[in-house]
C-alpha cells in the first residue's frame, strides 16, 4: 500500500537520481562560471611568453608548425574520402582511408574501420577459411576496443562477436579432427595422411597446406610432452632438426593481448 | 538546429570577432583560460595540456588575418586544440610512454593546483572529468566551459549532433555516479563569498 505522501522505493531512487544529477549540474555550472577568471599578471606573463616563442622561431620551425596543422586538415580529408567509398560500397578503399584519420584519433574513424574491417572479415570468411579473414579480425577487434575506450559504446558488441568468432575460428579444425569425421580443407585428408608420405613430400605439403599447419601449431607442444622436455620448436630447447619451417604467423598467431578472457581461454 | 540557436551562434561568433578586433591581448585574455582548463579537464598531464594550447594559440596568431574570415573563429582555436590533444596523445599511447593511470593524473592535478586556484578550486571535478572517455569528457568540456551548443560542439568534434548528445549524457551520468562532486561546494563557498 502507498504512503499518503507518495514515498515509493521508485520515488526515492528518482529523487536520489535527481538530487545527484542537479548537483553534477551546479558542480559544472560553478566550474563554467569562474573559468574565465586568471590573475592579469599571470595573463599577461603568459602572453608575453607566447610573443617571445613566437618571434623567436626559425623560418624552419614556422614551416614545420605550419605543416603540422595542415596535417590536420589531411585527417580531415582521409575520413571524408572514406566516408564516400564507405557509402558507395568500396570497403577496401573506405578501410585505406578510414586508417589514416584513425591514426589520429578523428572523429570516430576507430569505430568506422572497425565496422569496415569486421565487415571485409566478413566477406573473406564468406568465401573460404583465409588467413586473411583472421587478420582482419584481430584489426577490427583492436580498433573497436580502441573505439570503446574513448567512449563509443556502440563497440561494446560487435567486440564480443569478434571473440566468439574467432574462438570457434580456432577451435573448428582440431574439434573436426578429433573423431575423423568432420571436413577438412587438405587435399589429402590431413595430418595423419602426411605421415604415409617421404619426409621432404611431407615437408613441402606442410609448407603448403594452411590446414595441416594449424593441426601441427597445435600437437607441437604435445610433441614436447612425449619427448619428456619443453614444447618442440616454441624456445631454446627445440630439437636442432627443428619443427616443419613454417611462417609462425600464419600457423600459431598466439592469443590476442587486449583479452585476459580471450587469453585465458586460448591457454592451452 | 532552431532559428534562436543559430542566432545565439551568430552572436557569440560575432562576440569573438569583436574581442579580436579588440586586439590580441583583448582575445588572449578571454580565451586562454577557457582553452587551458577545458585542456587540463581532458587531458591526464597538465603539461602536455598547457603546451598544446601554446601551440594552438601560437598557430591562431599566425593565421589571425585569415581567421578574420571565420564566422566562428574561436571554434577553430578549439577545434585545433583538440585535435592537437588527440593526436599526441594517440602517438604517446602507440609508444607506451604515456601515463594515464588515475593516481598519475591525481598527482598532476595536485602539482597544477599549486599554481591555478581554478584547478584548486574543482579538483574534484577536474579528476572526475579526467577519468571519463576523452569524447564524453570533450563534448562536457566544450559544451560546459566553452559554452558552446551541442550543435556547435558536434562542429569542432566532427561528429553527428545526436553523437554529441550520446555523449553528453552518457558523461554527465558518469560524473553523477561518481564521488568526486560534492566536493565542489568548496569552489560554491569560494564564489559567493
Amino acid at each position: 500500500m502507498t504512503p499518503d505522501n507518495g514515498a515509493t522505493p521508485e520515488n526515492d531512487e528518482q529523487v536520489v537520481t535527481d538530487l545527484a544529477a542537479a548537483a553534477t549540474d551546479r558542480a559544472l555550472r560553478a566550474a563554467a562560471d569562474t573559468i574565465g577568471q586568471m590573475p592579469g599578471a599571470e595573463l599577461q606573463d603568459k602572453l608575453s611568453q607566447l610573443r617571445r616563442t613566437r618571434a623567436s622561431r626559425s623560418r624552419r620551425e614556422v614551416l614545420r608548425q605550419q605543416a603540422e596543422l595542415d596535417s590536420l586538415d589531411l585527417d580531415e580529408a582521409a575520413y571524408t574520402l572514406a566516408s564516400q567509398a564507405h557509402a558507395d560500397g568500396n570497403l577496401s578503399e573506405a578501410a585505406r582511408w578510414y586508417r589514416v584519420a584513425a591514426a589520429n584519433d578523428f572523429a570516430d574513424a576507430s569505430f568506422k574501420l572497425a565496422t569496415v574491417l569486421d565487415a571485409l572479415s566478413g566477406k573473406y570468411l564468406a568465401h573460404s577459411d583465409m588467413p586473411e579473414e583472421r587478420g582482419l579480425v584481430t584489426e577490427a577487434a583492436n580498433w573497436y576496443l580502441a573505439a570503446f575506450l574513448v567512449g563509443d559504446l556502440e563497440g561494446r558488441d560487435p567486440l564480443d562477436t569478434l571473440i566468439a568468432r574467432l574462438d570457434a575460428h580456432d577451435d573448428a579444425p582440431l574439434a573436426a579432427d578429433d573423431d575423423g569425421s568432420g571436413p577438412c580443407a587438405c587435399a589429402i585428408g590431413g595430418l595423419r595422411h602426411v605421415a604415409d608420405l617421404q619426409l621432404a613430400e611431407a615437408v613441402a605439403h606442410c609448407y603448403a597446406c594452411p590446414s595441416c599447419q594449424a593441426e601441427l601449431a597445435k600437437v607441437r607442444p604435445l610433441i614436447g610432452v612425449l619427448h619428456g622436455g619443453p614444447a618442440a620448436g616454441t624456445g631454446e630447447d627445440a630439437p636442432s632438426d627443428g619443427p616443419l619451417p613454417l611462417d609462425p604467423e600464419r600457423s600459431d598467431p598466439g592469443p590476442l593481448a587486449w583479452s585476459p578472457q580471450h587469453s585465458g581461454r586460448k591457454g592451452r | 538546429m532552431t532559428r534562436n540557436q543559430s542566432n545565439d551562434s551568430a552572436d557569440r561568433g560575432h562576440e569573438a570577432l569583436m574581442r579580436m578586433a579588440a586586439g590580441e591581448d583583448v582575445f588572449f585574455k578571454y580565451y586562454w583560460p577557457r582553452l587551458v582548463r577545458y585542456l587540463n579537464a581532458r587531458a591526464a598531464d597538465t603539461n602536455l595540456a598547457e603546451d598544446v594550447a601554446s601551440d594552438a594559440m601560437i598557430a591562431f596568431l599566425d593565421r589571425w588575418d585569415y581567421l578574420l574570415t571565420y564566422r566562428r573563429p574561436d571554434s577553430w582555436l578549439f577545434k585545433v586544440a583538440t585535435r592537437k590533444l588527440r593526436k599526441l596523445e594517440k602517438r604517446a599511447r602507440d609508444h607506451c610512454c604515456f601515463d594515464e593511470d588515475l593516481a598519475s593524473s591525481v598527482g598532476d592535478l595536485q602539482a597544477a593546483a599549486a599554481s591555478d586556484m581554478w584547478i584548486e578550486d574543482h579538483m574534484d571535478l577536474v579528476a572526475a572529468l579526467r577519468s571519463l572517455p576523452s569524447r564524453q569528457c570533450e563534448v562536457i568540456g566544450l559544451h560546459y566551459f566553452g559554452g558552446y551548443t551541442l550543435a556547435e560542439t558536434a562542429e569542432i568534434l566532427d561528429i553527428e549532433v545526436g553523437t554529441a548528445k550520446k555523449h553528453l549524457s552518457r558523461g554527465l551520468e558518469r560524473l553523477r555516479q561518481s564521488q568526486g562532486i560534492p566536493a565542489t561546494v568548496k569552489a560554491s563557498r569560494r564564489i559567493s563569498a
